[in-house]
């Protein structure tokens, strides 16, 4: 089973009450939620705190007080970038977004996530359940 | 005395053929005639005035002074009648003059040759003869020299008169004729009277005729004086062909003698046979050379007709290229007919120059375009030629006034031709044609190839200005098409971004209610403080779920169609009150004062949608409470002439010019206002400006920069 020493997840979300919200469904569980609002936020906590696993808004802002812009989807950037360093290359990451088109999903798989969920159609306790299935996978 | 001799008949040999060849040019001239005349008669009295000097016999001596002195009454007198038709024949004034002058000439004929009145006594002596006069010799020498100034007086008044090529013409006749009689009469007629003087002078009289031929030679060259360069070239062409056959025929008759002995022998035979193609060769060769000799130093034209007319059909016809067809048709009539200034000029609406050689390209572009120029030669259905206008000017059916002014603009440019080039009725381009280099003038043959010219180009010229009025068209196609896609590019990705947007702006909300549901009915220890958290927040999420929704149908509905306004009298300061009541709660929650500067004098009420006017200022001021977070709004509203101002400030955020840029388009959100203010679509201040604009309004905002709060300033006519 999985070890007792908790592992740390990362969600990058910017929506307020969607934190809360998953907050509390991962309060019952045996992972530590981080929280990163931001782009910027998000790669730093993913260096240095060692986590295992990330769950990623796609539409972000870049950084603290910057505007969201649709088109520019900070939050493929930010996977991207996550890919590409050496530290946090491993991380699996999950997209985590309200977007919903072949082309994004096409985007998220090619750069490297590992799943894809409607946030929408996934109740926070599933989104809690799917964490748990790739975090034991690995 | 040989060489006197020489230079006596060589001098007579070509003053005679001159006249000759002026004679044969046109036989029936009175002007040729009246030159031939003056030539025989002059080589005549010259050569009685030069052997009577010399020969020794008294007898024919007496028949050569004679000779001398009647016959040079008649020069003065063939000379005046030259002087009268020259360059032009004027048969009235001539027989006018003749009247009396004839009589007058053959009295003092008749009283030189048979009374001793004018010659009293010839005297012979070892230096030749003298010539003793009589009491009538200086009415004799009078009327003589009378004759020839007033030959001159005519000629000067005619030079004087004259232009362009008439007058050159003029003035190599009067200065080759005048210094020529200059030194004949003072040889003959004053030096012999002086008792000192040498008394065979007068031979050298004839000198003086090295001056009239030159002169007269020269005119006839360059300025076709008598016209008889046709004649010449034929000459010379000829003449140099049969010197040819004359030096082939001698060459072989030579090498047959040195060397068979005799044409018959077999040898010679055998010559022939190789002699035969190389004397063909030759002929041939010679008669190409001497015709480009004759021709190129008697400009005459060097062109075949025919030949002209198939190259240029097929130059012509080669191309589609309107450039290259007016290349070709000023090129070959520029070859064929040799003239300096050429200019061809296509007609749009005006008249465009394609190519001009020669004339002042704007200049000539200006006289064309002139209106009455252009309608002038709009007219013309066959090629214009200058001197015909100046002649025929009542042929033209165009306003006198403006044929007078053409002819005068003609003149000026010195425009020799104007060529039209009519299809179909239409005039679609015209030629313009200066003097030919050789200043001949454009002969019959010339007028017909110009008009075959002129008919084929309008063709040509029709279908290669059609041919790129269709590629035009074509350009304009493509581009209108390219336009259009990318438009519709535009449009799709336009589609595809708010189908986007929407569809994300409303699961947001969906996942919020949802999720905090789920939670709530899941777990059931959960904490009560939590699970009325969450339940409240999953009603804020309904809450925002339908306003996204009456935002997106609003903007949509906004985007084609025009808005259904339901209008009614309406007082502002109600809709501000309520609207500032609505947001109190709001406005208390965020630690913003909400203040509505209520005018003095009472607004009057005017037409517009409540409904919709409550909701673009509510918009407006939601966002200013929401982005001025422990600040304070501000709102007032005042007439202004013909329309109500409505300003709301705030001492937030502010915008940066960015955000000013973009602040009512959809989906923007300023800078920096997430934090602030997540829940808002993008969509509100869109919306807003949208209604307002349809109540006949408008928005503006301002902001001093961040953080330096923001001023929105709606306007709303008095109706």
């Amino acid at each position: 089973m999985a070890s007792k020493a908790s592992k740390k997840i990362l969600l990058v979300e910017d929506e307020p009450s969607l934190v809360s919200m998953y907050q509390a469904a991962f309060r019952n569980s045996t992972y530590e939620l981080l929280v990163a609002t931001n782009a910027s936020g998000g790669l730093k906590l993913a260096q240095e705190n060692g986590v295992s696993l990330v769950l990623l808004d796609v539409i972000i802002p870049e950084a603290e007080g910057k505007v969201i812009e649709f088109s520019k989807r900070v939050g493929f950037n930010l996977l991207g970038r996550l890919k590409k360093d050496p530290k946090t290359k491993n991380i699996p990451v999950i997209t985590l977004t309200n977007l919903d088109s072949p082309e994004d999903r096409k985007k998220a798989s090619s750069l490297g996530a590992v799943d894809y969920l409607i946030k929408a159609n996934f109740l926070p306790k599933e989104v809690v359940e799917t964490a748990k299935k790739v975090l034991n996978k690995k | 005395m040989i060489t006197d001799i020489l230079v006596l008949e060589i001098i007579s040999l070509s003053i005679l053929i001159l006249g000759l060849l002026v004679y044969l040019r046109n036989t029936r001239s009175i002007l040729n005639r009246a030159f031939f005349a003056l030539s025989a008669i002059t080589v005549i009295w010259n050569n009685a005035s030069y052997l009577e000097e010399v020969l020794s016999s008294e007898a024919i001596i007496s028949i050569l002074w004679r000779i001398d002195f009647g016959v040079a009454p008649l020069i003065g007198f063939f000379f005046l009648l030259f002087t009268f038709n020259f360059p032009r024949e004027n048969i009235k004034l001539s027989k006018r003059y003749l009247i009396f002058l004839v009589p007058t000439i053959l009295i003092i004929v008749a009283i030189t040759l048979s009374t001793n009145l004018v010659i009293q006594d010839v005297q012979h002596s070892l230096d030749g003869i003298k010539f003793v006069s009589g009491p009538l010799y200086f009415v004799y020498a009078a009327v003589i020299i009378f004759q020839f100034i007033w030959g001159f007086y005519i000629l000067f008044g005619k030079r004087r008169k004259s232009s362009g090529i008439e007058r050159l013409q003029i003035k190599f006749v009067l200065y080759g004729i005048l210094l020529t009689s200059f030194i004949a009469v003072v040889t003959n007629l004053i030096i012999p009277q002086l008792s000192e003087g040498p008394t065979d002078i007068s031979k050298y009289g004839i000198y003086g005729a090295v001056f009239f031929i030159a002169a007269t030679s020269y005119a006839i060259t360059k300025y076709r004086l008598m016209d008889i360069r046709l004649v010449i070239r034929r000459g010379v062409f000829y003449s140099g062909l049969g010197i040819f056959v004359v030096g082939a025929y001698y060459l072989v008759a030579w090498s047959d003698y040195s060397n068979f002995g005799g044409p018959f022998t077999l040898g010679a035979l055998l010559t022939a046979i190789v002699f035969a193609p190389l004397f063909l060769a030759g002929f041939v060769f010679m008669s190409k050379k001497l015709k480009q000799l004759s021709n190129k130093y008697f400009f005459a034209s060097l062109y075949d007709y025919q030949e002209t007319l198939d190259k240029f059909s097929k130059d012509v016809s080669s191309t589609i290229n309107l450039t290259e067809v007016a290349n070709v048709v000023v090129d070959t009539i520029q070859q064929t007919m040799q003239m300096d200034n050429i200019g061809l000029f296509v007609k749009n609406k005006h008249y465009e120059p394609m190519k001009i050689i020669g004339f002042n390209e704007s200049n000539l572009t200006r006289m064309v375009s002139n209106s009455r120029c252009t309608e002038f030669i709009s007219s013309l259905k066959k090629p214009l030629v200058y001197d015909e206008l100046v002649r025929n000017a009542q042929d033209y059916k165009t306003l006198q006034e403006n044929i007078d002014y053409a002819k005068e603009q003609l003149k000026n440019m010195d425009i020799a031709i104007v060529l039209p080039l009519v299809t179909k009725g239409d005039l679609i381009s015209c030629i313009i044609l200066g003097k030919k280099i050789s200043r001949d003038a454009y002969t019959k043959e010339d007028m017909r190839l110009l008009e075959s010219l002129a008919n084929h180009a309008a063709i040509s010229i029709e279908n290669a200005r059609l041919y790129n009025e269709i590629q035009g068209f074509n350009e304009t196609l493509k581009y209108k098409v390219d336009d259009a896609t990318k438009r519709l590019r535009e449009l799709l990705k336009i589609k595809s971004d708010f189908l986007t947007v929407a569809s994300h702006q409303l699961r947001t909300p969906t996942s919020i209610v949802r999720g905090m549901l789920s939670l709530v009915i899941e777990e059931k220890d959960l904490p009560n403080d939590e699970r009325e958290r969450f339940i409240s927040q999953a009603y804020e999420g309904i809450n925002r779920l339908e306003r996204i929704i009456h935002e997106l149908l609003n903007a949509t509905e906004l985007e084609g169609k025009k808005m259904q306004m339901d209008f009614k009298k309406v007082r502002i300061e109600n809709i501000i009150e309520e609207i500032v009541h609505g947001l109190l709660p709001l406005a208390d929650q965020l630690k913003v004062k909400l203040v509505f500067d209520k005018p003095v004098r009472p607004i009057p009420k005017t037409l517009a949608d409540p409904t919709k006017l409550k909701e673009a200022i509510t918009n407006i001021v939601d966002n200013a409470v929401h982005y001025t977070a422990g600040g304070n709004v501000n709102i007032f509203a005042r007439r202004k002439e013909n329309q109500i101002v409505i300003e709301v400030s705030d001492n937030g955020i502010g915008m940066t010019k960015n955000d000013l840029r973009n602040i009512f388009t959809k989906f923007t959100r300023g800078e920096g206002i997430l934090q602030v203010h997540p829940n808002g679509t993008g969509l509100g201040l869109f919306i807003a400006k949208k209604m307002l604009e349809a109540m006949g309004g408008t928005i503006t905002a301002e902001s001093k920069g961040k953080n330096k709060g923001s001023k929105f300033t709606l306007t709303i006519p008095i109706k």
